[in-house]
């Protein structure tokens, strides 16, 4: 029938689809629902999916709801790629009130996703015991953005065995350079004596921030990839695996991805990168090791590679105040607590100092994390960072590959990244 | 009582084409509209006219006043695209020697029609963690085997040149016992068997048999995959680059398809991502055009 008369077809596809975009007028983003004063105010929390947890969201979020009767938290617990979800719930005009943040934290707060809480967080929570380099981590353009509730640190993980083995003294928290790299050689191992290494000095490459390298500049105005420290950083590093064959290509360890702690448990590293996020993998998976922590070795200067997380409240909630209330009880002392147990540095010092002197299980130096307070960096947080930081990486893929020196890679990279924040300015204009 | 007859097959029509239109018709008009705006997903979408395509296929002078594209990156990650389609010829080759060989007569050939069906329909994302385990260069079972006959293995996945083929080679393990094997088998068995027999008759042996008779009575459908899997290949390598390598090293396996995920989902440049996957529909448009009006000759 309808070979008969395709016309037919052709009108109720229009059909439908004009009713679909009539419809999309009617009830899509910009047509926000009248309020209901009969109906209870509700805040919607969003969260990257994590069962333990989840159970101290929830208990602050009971908490909240009994102090406000009138107010219910509705608590998405959202799997998967979490950042990417919550850009499309707010490109499609249903941002939750508050969500969590980590390292895509730039990307959103640069486009206007966050509210300024400075006044607030100025009025009702004492900072005053708060590491500052956290609070300056959100302010962004002269407005501050919320504040972090657990700081994730870089830290170095060594078994003491293969210390012993090798007659070395563990690692004080104030080494250097030379006392790392020579450690790393002696506990490089070939115990069968096939000529293949056995045991690797060091499994993680030295993080830029040891040598006061950074590939853009902290306005996001130019990029910073030539400089001696740079270079010198990607030189030092590709020297640990290319001249001294100490540690593994920075590339095969982002390939190696969790399969780092079996390395580290099966002996086949002495000393291991990992992050306070690594804590409860290696509490669990080398429960019967003997190891413990210690800091970077100074090399051009002290150094931690930091992150952190917030909750922060969308600049799109009908409720300002109302979130308030709740995110200010995610910078409580307790939930700090609760939320570093398991790994994390509090941002609160006299939290941490707690968390430090009631910690009974490994590492014994968990002390460590507050030493390396007072040398935190963390990622610029500038506008599209994610697209200027991939010409930087791809560039040192050339370095670590051997097909390009640090001064070639980089005279690239910088090139490439002047040309993105070139576009984007002409964007922007 | 006619009208009523010509609303009816449309209304059994309605929700098809409601479908159709949700998830398919208004995104895509959606997608090419967009690509004339600026869209960050968080303020309303700017006109910029042909601004994201300028930026995309457009040149300009460099500071050394050389002549340099406006995103090269697009340039080398569509060679990259077009290199890993080198496996679909191969690929094609090995689907048809299996279907030959699994068309015979022999023993278990079921067990092994399932067998080399089954890479088609178990989950990706496990398959390819189970390739980047296999390709691991510290305790990978592929450099395991290599050095039991004294090969020293490429670091596979982090090595410019060899990650590609890597790649290639994935591509080819799971996609020759796929879909193009069974339509190679069901072609085969459409081959009617007079034609074997008459050659036979007249002397020609199996290698005459397949290329004067199997090939030719399989035009149409080695044209059909051949044609699908060019569609398939520009808008592939999404979930090798995704799961395996991010990418890398150096670009070497980012395909347009995972350039587009990362101006839209990493980026947050929605609208620059319409305008290439714009661009990517005009190429795959263009190469089917050119496969159908060149191909086509050769399966009538």
């Amino acid at each position: 029938m309808a070979d008969e008369d395709p016309r037919g077809l052709s009108w109720l596809l229009a059909a439908i689809v004009a009713a679909l975009i009539g419809g999309w007028f009617v009830v899509g983003p910009g047509a926000d629902p009248p309020a209901d004063p009969n109906r209870p105010l509700k805040l919607v929390l969003a969260v990257p999916a994590s069962q333990s947890d989840e159970v101290h969201y929830r208990r602050v979020i009971t908490r909240f709801e009994a102090e406000h009767p009138h107010i219910a938290v509705e608590f998405r617990s959202i799997s998967g790629n979490y950042y990417q979800k919550l850009l499309i719930m707010m490109a499609s005009g249903m941002p939750p009130d508050l969500v969590w943040m980590g390292e895509g934290f730039a990307e959103f707060a640069s486009r206007g996703a966050f509210m300024d809480v400075g006044d607030r967080l100025e009025r009702d929570i004492d900072t005053s015991d708060f590491l500052p380099q956290a609070l300056q981590w959100y302010r962004i353009n002269g407005r501050q953005l919320g504040a972090p509730f657990l700081i994730d640190v870089q830290f170095i993980i060594y078994n003491k065995k293969a210390f012993d083995e090798a007659g070395l003294p563990y690692p004080l928290d104030d080494w250097e350079y030379e006392e790392f790299l020579t450690d790393a050689q002696k506990l490089t191992v070939d115990r069968d004596g096939d000529g293949r290494v056995d045991q690797l000095g060091f499994y993680g490459q030295l993080d830029s921030s040891l040598f006061g390298a950074q590939f853009i500049s902290n306005d996001g105005t130019h990029a910073t990839c030539d400089t001696p420290q740079m270079l010198d950083y990607l030189q030092t590093n590709r020297d640990l695996f290319a001249r001294y064959h100490v540690a593994p290509s920075p590339q095969q360890i982002n390939g190696a991805g969790s399969d780092v702690y079996t390395i580290f448990r099966q002996g086949k590293a002495a000393m291991l990168r990992a992050y306070t996020w690594d804590m409860p993998f290696l509490r669990e998976q080398c429960a019967d090791m003997d190891w413990d922590i210690t800091l970077n070795p100074k090399v051009r200067q002290r150094g931690q590679w930091a992150s952190s997380a917030a909750i922060l409240i969308s600049s799109r909630t009908h409720h300002p105040q109302e979130a308030w209330e709740l995110n200010r009880m995610f910078l409580s002392g307790d939930f700090q607590l609760r939320m570093c147990e398991k790994g994390g540095l509090p941002p609160n010092l006299s939290v941490a100092r707690r968390m430090v002197a009631e910690n009974t299980r490994k590492p014994a130096n968990l002390r460590v994390l507050i030493k390396a307070r007072d040398f935190l960096y963390a990622k610029p947080r500038i506008a599209n960072v994610t697209e200027l930081f991939r010409p930087f990486v791809d560039a040192c893929d050339t370095v670590w590959m051997g097909t390009a020196t640090p001064a070639q890679a980089m005279e690239r990279a910088q090139r490439q990244i002047n040309w993105l924040i070139e576009r984007h300015r002409q964007r922007q204009e | 009582m006619r009208h009523h007859h010509r609303l009816t097959p449309l209304l059994y029509l309605l929700p098809n084409l409601t479908g159709f239109a949700i998830f398919v018709l208004i995104p895509v008009a959606a997608a090419m509209a967009l690509s004339f705006f600026r869209w960050d997903l968080f303020h309303p979408p700017k006109f910029v006219g042909l601004q994201n395509f300028s930026d995309l296929l457009g040149w300009r002078h460099d500071a050394e006043g050389a002549l340099v594209f406006n995103d090269a990156s697009f340039w080398k990650y569509l060679y990259n695209t077009l290199y890993l389609m080198l496996a679909i010829p191969i690929t094609m080759f090995c689907s048809l020697v299996l279907a030959v060989l699994l068309n015979q007569k022999i023993p278990g050939r079921m067990f092994f029609r399932a067998v080399f069906y089954l890479p088609s329909i178990c989950a990706g994302v496990g398959l390819l963690l189970l390739w980047k385990f296999l390709y691991n260069n510290d305790f990978g079972l592929i450099n395991h085997l290599l050095a039991w006959v004294g090969i020293t293995g490429p670091d596979w996945l982090n090595s410019y040149n060899w990650s590609k083929p890597a790649l290639m080679i994935i591509m080819i393990w799971g996609g020759m016992g796929g879909t193009g094997m069974i339509l190679y088998l069901a072609g085969l068995q459409g081959i009617p068997p007079e034609l074997y027999e008459a050659a036979e008759m007249d002397g020609a042996n199996v290698l005459h048999q397949f290329r004067h008779i199997t090939i030719p009575m399989l035009a149409p459908t080695t044209f059909f995959i051949f044609i699908t899997a060019v569609i398939g290949g520009f808008q592939g390598g999404f979930d090798m680059a995704y799961i395996l390598t991010n990418g890398g090293p150096d670009g070497a396996t980012t395909t347009i398809s995972y350039y587009i995920y990362n101006h839209a989902f990493e980026y947050f440049n929605m609208g620059y991502a319409a305008a290439l996957s714009l661009v990517l529909f005009a190429l795959v448009l263009f190469v089917t055009i050119l496969s159908w009006r060149f191909g086509r000759g050769a399966t009538e």
